[in-house]
């Protein structure tokens, strides 16, 4: 028998160490596999022509000449394949009359946005498939673009000509008409007499995902299977919808998710590249790559959040909130993609976030327009829900005159009121804002920094300094099938899990979730290894192999954890139970006194016992096992949860605004985040640091900008802004513990926290430190621009709007920097 | 920052050459810029674009292969009458040039295109893929590696600028199976998730603590910016680099010293 590492009998649990990564030995090393590195016999490569217009009739496409070209296997257009190329999927109609274009991999006749692919080359290497793309002479005939939002959603001009309207699908949720709570036009009416109203437009800019690694597809369609390795978040997903569109066999066809280098929801997706290898791979026999450049990525890969909100918020006069209506505009770009329209839709559970507001109403509009297409990006719709209530809150308190924090406290739900069933309809299983609101105050020094910013302020210091607020929470954990399915959405959200007791002693554990940087190979085997009594280092998790990893709904809405985890804890849980009568036989016991503990059978009140290593060879040798008992311990569980699970923290964020530049500077950020049991936190606090970041980004940096063209013109990492080094601090972070009470780990899913959180901690901040400029509101990415134009246009007693002068115009007032400041 | 690789100064010569005329780019243009060059910083020559300039005649004066007898060497510009997109059509024949170098300790040899980029010979010829490419603008350093023993970021020069030179990958960090400290450092502190970004980040931050044994927090955050991280926020990365500095990793080095 092979060794496997002792487990010492009283061993402390795995679950809770800050154990170090299991991946991280191959990914220091530069033993990696990613797609891209994957080369195979006869392998073809493919690149992509692109239509350099927003809207355009395709009318004449010549590839004679690259088709000439030496080394060029073929060139193919949308009309070459158009009977072949099927449309990708859209897994989430969120209204039965939702209006979506078809959207072929290839366009066939007419482009809706730039970057669309028009043409596909495959040739021997990729240089001489890049080179060939220069020589495709596509003709194009202009057409007007729909590119600004709220024209869009007047149908100004049809981003799509042929469906009569850019409106996709109006969604709405009433909490009177649910029966979750009043009525909320009877409680703004109210509040527009005899209390408070809060109306506010906000703006949540398009983002890019921007993981780093590039999108990769290799498709080998040598053998039986076909099999597809790709750079993505859901290869079972993939799998499946495959099969649904193109009408192969789901049994002939094998995706293989290999090292994934990142996600944040930018690789939930099937994409056209995805279907066109397939396509391509087929048609020809022969291995083909595709991997797109960092442009390609920035133009094509799908988009996030773009949305306009349109809050009302009605209070009382002494700030306890009577009701919140909602209206959002959300930009889904060229087409309705796999979870496109579903992703506004998640925020309106969210809007009502950690408060007790007696009435709701939530109407999204979905509008399609001539840009990249959007879907999710970390927090999907629900970070743009945080961001519109959690600025609405400090917003009220400004009102009110009062801390943020009282506003808060007045209206939220209490530790004794868990569980609380909220008027979006949700069971809050439990949390305590109290708890994670002081922690997170004494973490920030919150009554110092008020202290200096009311200094600052008397002292008229030209940098000001504002405190951010945001207490938010998050629906995660994707999710209960039956929820999904009442909400449309076209799968469950169940989890699957494999346990394998092989004959040496080592355990494989089969996962359906597949992770792209979350450290599941080493948080999951903490798992395996409390629950079977196996050590750490003898546990394997397999996952991103369908072939391997048979059934799985993937990784996305913080749910690999909580939904996955939970299936390994029963799969495990099944092993041990099918271990026990072949230990009582082996022990010669009776089943009912064989207790296990710490991974050992043992006879009760004995010394008699076995390891679970020593029944796995027992069963594997199968020489001496119980009459009618089949010999394998490996089991299978699949999990589906009753309920999503609510993390949720406080985050407090303290901006240093130059009012003279409009420069801001983040001088502390420190939160306290309530996600349940941690089992590993260190990758807890990795998954923190990573998701602020991104959330701070929206706030501070982040935009995908388009010209009036249609082309996105921040479509390299020159112009879009992904944070360095050199712009972020170091976080202050605490956790605080309310175990989760649907799973039997505690757990509540950490990976999109910090990005809902902080984008409005931030904000508030900024804000907070020019408010009494009459100032309430910046648009994000509040860039020095942006912040020095609010100043200015208060100044000068006009809207912000129309401080919008040139830069460095010496005919301006203003422009020296001596001027202008705080008086 | 200044120290962002020596290969962000050749930025785009690669396409600066290829945009050339057939006039303009003969042999003996290789000599001129070496000339202008040393004119231009007497006692301060970059002796990688020196390397560079000089090679560059040697490759103008390549032979065509057979196929193109008759043919300019140099890609033949057709003009771009009845071209929406503006691209030059382009028929292309180009000559291959030997380089030897040496790459993690083992002299190699190839025969190359001239515009190959160092990464793409890495990757594609030696099948080091654990130097990876996350962006075509040179901002992202997943791609830095060492060259004589300085950091650049090898999609940024061509695979011909390193002839002669000695260079260090990822792949060749650890020696006789022992992690180089900055490795174990970024294991130590979680300065990886993905890992796409982690062959060029440690890459650089090797060469930081060679620079820098002793680098406060805000000299790592400098030193580091051109490399970028979706993942980890760059909190555990600077302190991987901290830990690693506190555990002697500026007194190493890897690959030749210039």
């Amino acid at each position: 028998m092979t060794a496997t590492t002792e487990r010492p009998a009283d061993s402390t649990k795995e679950i809770g160490k800050d154990r170090r990564r299991k991946e991280d030995q191959r990914l220091i090393t530069g033993r990696t596999r990613w797609t891209d590195n994957i080369v195979l016999p006869g392998m073809l490569h493919v690149a992509m022509v692109r239509s350099p217009f927003a809207h355009a009739t395709i009318t004449n496409i010549d590839k004679s000449v690259a088709e000439a070209a030496t080394n060029v296997v073929t060139v193919i257009t949308g009309a070459d394949v158009a009977e072949e190329q099927g449309g990708l999927p859209n897994a989430w109609p969120i209204t039965p009359d939702q209006i979506a274009p078809v959207h072929s991999p290839i366009a066939v006749d007419r482009v809706v946005f730039a970057g669309e692919i028009v043409a596909v080359i495959v040739a021997r290497s990729a240089a001489e498939a890049r080179d060939a793309a220069e020589l495709v002479d596509v003709d194009y005939d202009v057409l007007p673009a729909a590119l600004d939002l709220k024209e869009a959603a007047e149908d100004k001009v049809l981003a799509h000509p042929d469906l009569g309207t850019n409106k996709s699908a109006y969604w709405t949720f009433d909490s009177a008409q649910a029966g979750t709570g009043g009525n909320v036009e009877e409680a703004i009416t109210k509040a527009r007499t005899d209390g408070i109203v809060i109306e506010r437009e906000y703006r949540q800019q398009r983002l890019i995902p921007a993981f780093m690694e590039p999108r990769s597809t290799v498709v080998d369609p040598t053998g039986e299977q076909i099999t597809m390795w790709s750079a993505t978040q859901i290869p079972h997903i993939l799998k499946f919808l495959l099969a649904a569109v193109t009408g192969v066999s789901e049994a002939k066809i094998r995706v293989i998710a290999p090292d994934v280098g990142g996600g944040f929801g930018g690789k939930l997706q099937t994409t056209p590249e995805e279907f066109i290898t397939f396509l391509l791979a087929r048609r020809l026999g022969k291995p083909v790559k595709y991997t797109e450049t960092r442009s390609e990525s920035l133009m094509a890969a799908h988009h996030g959040r773009d949305q306009w909100q349109k809050l009302t918020l009605a209070a009382d006069k002494d700030g306890k909130v009577t009701g919140l209506k909602v209206d959002l505009l959300a930009d889904m770009g060229s087409h309705i993609s796999l979870v496109g329209g579903g992703v506004p839709v998640l925020g309106a559970f969210m809007f009502n976030a950690i408060y007790k507001f007696p009435a709701y109403q939530f109407n999204c509009q979905t509008v399609l327009t001539n840009k990249t297409w959007t879907d999710a990006y970390r927090g999907a719709g629900r970070p743009e829900a945080t961001f519109g209530i959690e600025r609405l809150m400090d917003e009220l308190a400004a009102e009110l005159g009062v801390d943020p924090f009282v506003v808060r406290e007045k209206n939220w739900i209490t530790a004794e009121e868990f569980p609380f069933t909220t008027v979006a309809g949700l069971e809050y299983d439990s949390g305590n804002y109290e708890a994670a609101t002081a922690r997170a105050k004494e973490l920030f020094g919150y009554d110092e920094l008020r202290a200096e910013q009311m200094a600052r302020r008397a002292s008229g210091d030209p940098v000001q300094l504002g405190i951010g607020v945001s207490t938010f929470t998050e629906m995660c954990g994707l999710a209960p099938s039956r929820v999904l399915g009442s909400l449309d959405y076209g799968a469950g959200g169940w989890e699957h899990a494999s346990v394998r007791m092989l004959p040496t002693g080592k355990v494989e554990v089969l996962t359906g979730v597949s992770g792209h940087g979350q450290g599941h190979e080493t948080a999951f085997s903490q798992i395996a290894a409390d629950r079977l009594g196996v050590a750490f280092e003898d546990v394997e998790i397999l996952h991103g192999d369908t072939m391997v990893s048979h059934k799985g709904l993937d990784t996305y809405g913080s749910r690999s954890l909580v939904v996955g985890g939970e299936a390994i804890v029963k799969a495990a849980d099944k092993v041990i139970e099918k271990a026990k009568p072949i230990a009582a036989h082996l022990l010669e016991a009776s089943v009912d006194d064989i207790e296990f503990e710490a991974g050992r059978f043992s006879v009760r009140g004995t010394d008699q016992g076995l390891a679970i290593a020593e029944i796995a060879l027992a069963t594997f040798a199968a020489h001496n096992l119980p009459d009618g008992v089949e010999p394998s311990l490996d089991s299978d569980a699949t999990f589906d949860p009753v309920n999503f699970n609510y993390p949720h923290g406080t985050h407090l964020c303290a901006m240093e605004v130059d009012t003279e530049t409009g420069q801001v500077t983040m001088r502390k950020y420190a939160a306290c985040d309530d996600i349940g049991n941690i089992i590993n936190p260190l990758i807890v606090e990795g998954q923190l640091h990573g998701g602020l970041v991104q959330g701070i980004a929206q706030a501070l940096w982040e935009e995908a900008v388009y010209d009036d063209a249609g082309t996105l013109v921040s479509g390299s990492f020159v112009d879009y802004l992904l944070p360095t080094a050199a712009d972020t601090i170091n976080f202050d972070l605490d956790h605080t513990t309310s175990p989760a009470t649907t799973n039997t780990l505690g757990t509540k899913g950490v990976g999109e926290a910090g990005t809902i959180a902080s984008t409005p901690a931030v904000v508030n901040a900024i804000v907070d430190a020019v408010r009494h400029l009459g100032i309430n509101d910046i648009q994000m990415p509040c860039t020095p621009e942006r912040v020095w134009n609010a100043i200015q246009g208060v100044h000068k007693g006009g809207a912000t709007e129309a401080a919008a002068m040139p830069h460095f115009d010496p005919a301006e007032p203003g422009q020296d920097s001596t001027e202008g400041s705080a008086q | 920052m200044g120290r962002l690789g020596v290969a962000d100064r050749h930025l785009d010569l690669a396409l600066i050459i290829w945009s050339m005329s057939d006039e303009t780019l003969n042999p003996g243009y290789g000599a001129g810029c070496a000339a202008a060059l040393v004119e231009r910083t007497p006692g301060a020559v970059d002796p990688g674009r020196l390397a560079f300039y000089r090679l560059l005649d040697g490759l103008l004066s390549t032979p065509t292969g057979p196929p193109t007898s008759g043919q300019p060497r140099r890609p033949t510009v057709e003009g771009d009458a009845g071209h929406t997109c503006g691209h030059a059509q382009t028929t292309l024949e180009r000559p291959m040039t030997k380089i030897n170098l040496t790459v993690d300790g083992a002299k190699v040899s190839d025969d190359v295109e001239p515009r190959m980029l160092l990464v793409q010979y890495l990757r594609e010829k030696l099948g080091k893929t654990g130097t990876v490419i996350g962006c075509d603008t040179s901002n992202c350093g997943a791609c830095t590696v060492h060259l004589n023993g300085t950091s650049v970021k090898s999609c940024n020069m061509l695979a011909v600028q390193a002839e002669g030179a000695e260079v260090t990958t990822i792949e060749g960090l650890a020696q006789n199976g022992t992690l180089h400290p900055v490795q174990e450092a970024f294991r130590e502190c979680h300065g990886l998730q993905c890992g796409f970004c982690t062959p060029g980040m440690i890459m650089q931050s090797v060469d930081l603590l060679n620079e820098n044994p002793n680098p406060s927090e805000e000299e790592i955050r400098l030193g580091l910016e051109g490399n970028l991280c979706r993942c980890t926020g760059y909190q555990n990365i600077v302190k991987s680099v901290q830990h690693a500095a506190a555990h002697g990793a500026g007194a190493t080095t890897s690959g030749a010293q210039a």
